[in-house]
């Protein structure tokens, strides 16, 4: 596999951060948890017209097909900004896989993939993210899959340590479609979610990095900024470390599940795993090098923690990732070392 | 600013064929795996060539460092021998039946860890097969596996028990073991410390003040 990417794409990852950079401040941000609903239907419609969605959806939904592999530095530039409304969820797990899904369930949310919000929960990921805004909810369970109407739900409100997610639990249903999930296509689904929470600690990790490294440039203490002071450079290194070091990981999960990859399930979880120790390294070392500043509601970096903290357990646990990851070991263990490192098998 | 010429920066204005004939006198330095790996040099009354420099003079400290760069991130140690040294530490702990939870979450940590390591190591051939050059976030990689190496040669230890002392050992491995982690204890040192490379990941990468 070739893991670098092509100009156009680059160009489209500046785009969305000229986004980010205009419309979607820490401060927008702020504005947007006070407000009581923090979903904008207007920054959905806007990530909808720049094609955010709709750049991995299958052509048979007027998508433009590209490859998840080739798009993934976009969503890691969402995670970046914080983007409140679910569209990297929405985008790989639901757009990615649709061509995918049951036909009668293609037929029945088809049209709704190229600029709505269809809510997605699965055992591993319980909470419907925004239900107010979502068209319907795709639900998984049982070696099913069935699209949820939203009329007659009753559902409880839950409070997220992120008030970027306003998060609720369906207590009951009215009128459900259901369909055979295939248990290949759960798995991918269940890899698509790792990804997603990978990528998204990886673009949030490196947003606190950016954030702390900024604020020891200009901080001063004994007359210098303290970003001069060793035990402070060396905090924000380890973190740089981590996130190169999962980037890889990353894009090939998204190879994997995107080439029906025998190993993708193993592959998503090496990436988690690595995103979840980047980020929990992101989070504490930027906290330490703020100092108590970085424990204030004032300093934007707890805007960027706690959807890392968020995302931590969605799709695995860090239990669940370390016994799949050691059960693969125990039964692989003649098929181990650099031979492998691209086969199939 | 001016930087100290220093023994790299004759060095690499010299050639290192050339340098070999001019070395009058050495001495040898054995390290703590016994190998006399390190030396002394001397160099006295030395006189060398103009045609021998390399590069612009005054320059070898920044070839000195294009050098290290390579060193640190890509030449040095290869993605392979790290897959390999992980693959023998599960087997030999397979053979174990009783292994702490503290020695299974490393075995797994190793291993994972040696696979990002061989997928950066791709991503970094695949930006050089596109044209790109390989910058101060080699430094990254020098950081990254230098405690990668260690952390698999001292598991490995731990699983091994009492035969971990044994360098004469054959049967289990246990010298080769032993070997590799005495050598292990160079890595975050040699290439410039671990400490160096993170004052470069934060200066270079991270813009920090000096």
């Amino acid at each position: 596999m070739n893991f670098t990417f092509d100009n156009e794409l680059e160009s489209f990852v500046s785009t969305i951060n000229d986004f980010i950079q205009k419309d979607y401040t820490p401060q927008h941000i702020r504005n947007a948890w006070s407000s009581g609903d923090p979903f904008s239907n207007e920054h959905w419609k806007s990530m909808i017209n720049l094609g955010v969605s709709q750049m991995i959806l299958d052509e048979k939904f007027q998508g433009m097909g590209l490859s998840l592999d080739e798009a993934i530095l976009v969503y890691e530039e969402l995670a970046y900004g914080g983007v409140i409304e679910p569209i990297i969820e929405q985008s790989i797990l639901i757009n990615n896989l649709a061509h995918e899904f049951p036909r009668g369930l293609q037929d029945l949310i088809g049209e709704r993939l190229i600029d709505q919000y269809v809510a997605l929960t699965h055992p591993s990921s319980p909470f419907v993210n925004h239900l107010s805004h979502a068209s319907g909810i795709l639900s998984i369970q049982n070696n099913d899959i069935s699209f949820v109407e939203l009329e007659g739900i009753e559902s409880e409100s839950l409070e997220s340590n992120d008030p970027s997610r306003v998060v609720s639990s369906i207590k009951s249903i009215k009128n459900s479609h259901s369909f055979k999930l295939d248990p290949s296509l759960e798995k991918k689904i269940v890899s698509s979610g790792k990804l997603v929470s990978a990528l998204t600690i990886i673009g949030l990790s490196r947003r606190c990095l950016d954030i702390s490294s900024e604020y020891v440039k200009t901080r001063e203490q004994f007359g210098k900024p303290i970003g001069s002071f060793q035990a402070v450079k060396h905090m924000l290194s380890d973190i740089a470390v981590k996130i190169e070091f999962a980037k890889a990981a990353i894009y090939r999960a998204a190879n994997s599940i995107i080439s029906d990859h025998p190993l993708h399930e193993l592959h998503s979880n090496v990436a988690k795993y690595l995103a979840n120790q980047a980020g929990e390294i992101a989070t504490k070392n930027s906290i330490q090098a703020h100092g108590a500043m970085g424990y204030t509601w004032e300093v934007d970096l707890h805007i960027f923690m706690r959807r890392i903290w968020a995302f931590n357990s969605l799709w695995a646990t860090q239990s669940e990732i370390e016994f799949e990851i050691e059960g693969f070991l125990q039964e692989n263990t003649e098929k181990l070392g650099a031979t492998f490192t691209f086969t199939e098998d | 600013m001016v930087r100290k010429l220093g023994l790299q920066e004759q060095l690499m204005q010299i050639g290192p064929l050339v340098c070999l004939d001019l070395i009058q006198n050495h001495q040898g330095i054995p390290q703590l795996d016994g190998e006399p790996g390190f030396a002394e040099i001397f160099f006295d009354n030395v006189e060398v060539p103009i045609e021998n420099l390399i590069g612009e003079e005054g320059a070898g400290w920044s070839i000195a460092m294009a050098t290290a760069g390579f060193e640190r991130g890509l030449m040095l140690r290869s993605p392979a021998r790290f897959q390999e040294t992980a693959a023998h530490l599960i087997r030999i702990a397979k053979q174990e039946s009783n292994l702490a939870p503290s020695i299974k979450t490393a075995l797994i940590d190793c291993w994972i860890k040696a696979e990002a390591y061989a997928l950066n190591i791709y991503q970094t051939a695949s930006k050089l097969q596109a044209g790109k050059k390989i910058g101060p976030e080699s430094s990254l990689g020098k950081i990254f596996w230098s405690t990668l190496d260690y952390e698999m040669h001292s598991t490995a230890l731990k699983i091994l028990g009492t035969l971990s002392e044994l360098k004469s050992e054959e049967a289990s491995n246990a010298a080769a073991w032993i070997k590799g982690f005495m050598f292990s204890l160079a890595g975050p040192i040699y290439a410039g410390t671990n400490e160096i490379q993170k004052n470069i990941v934060a200066e270079r990468l991270l813009g920090l003040p000096r």
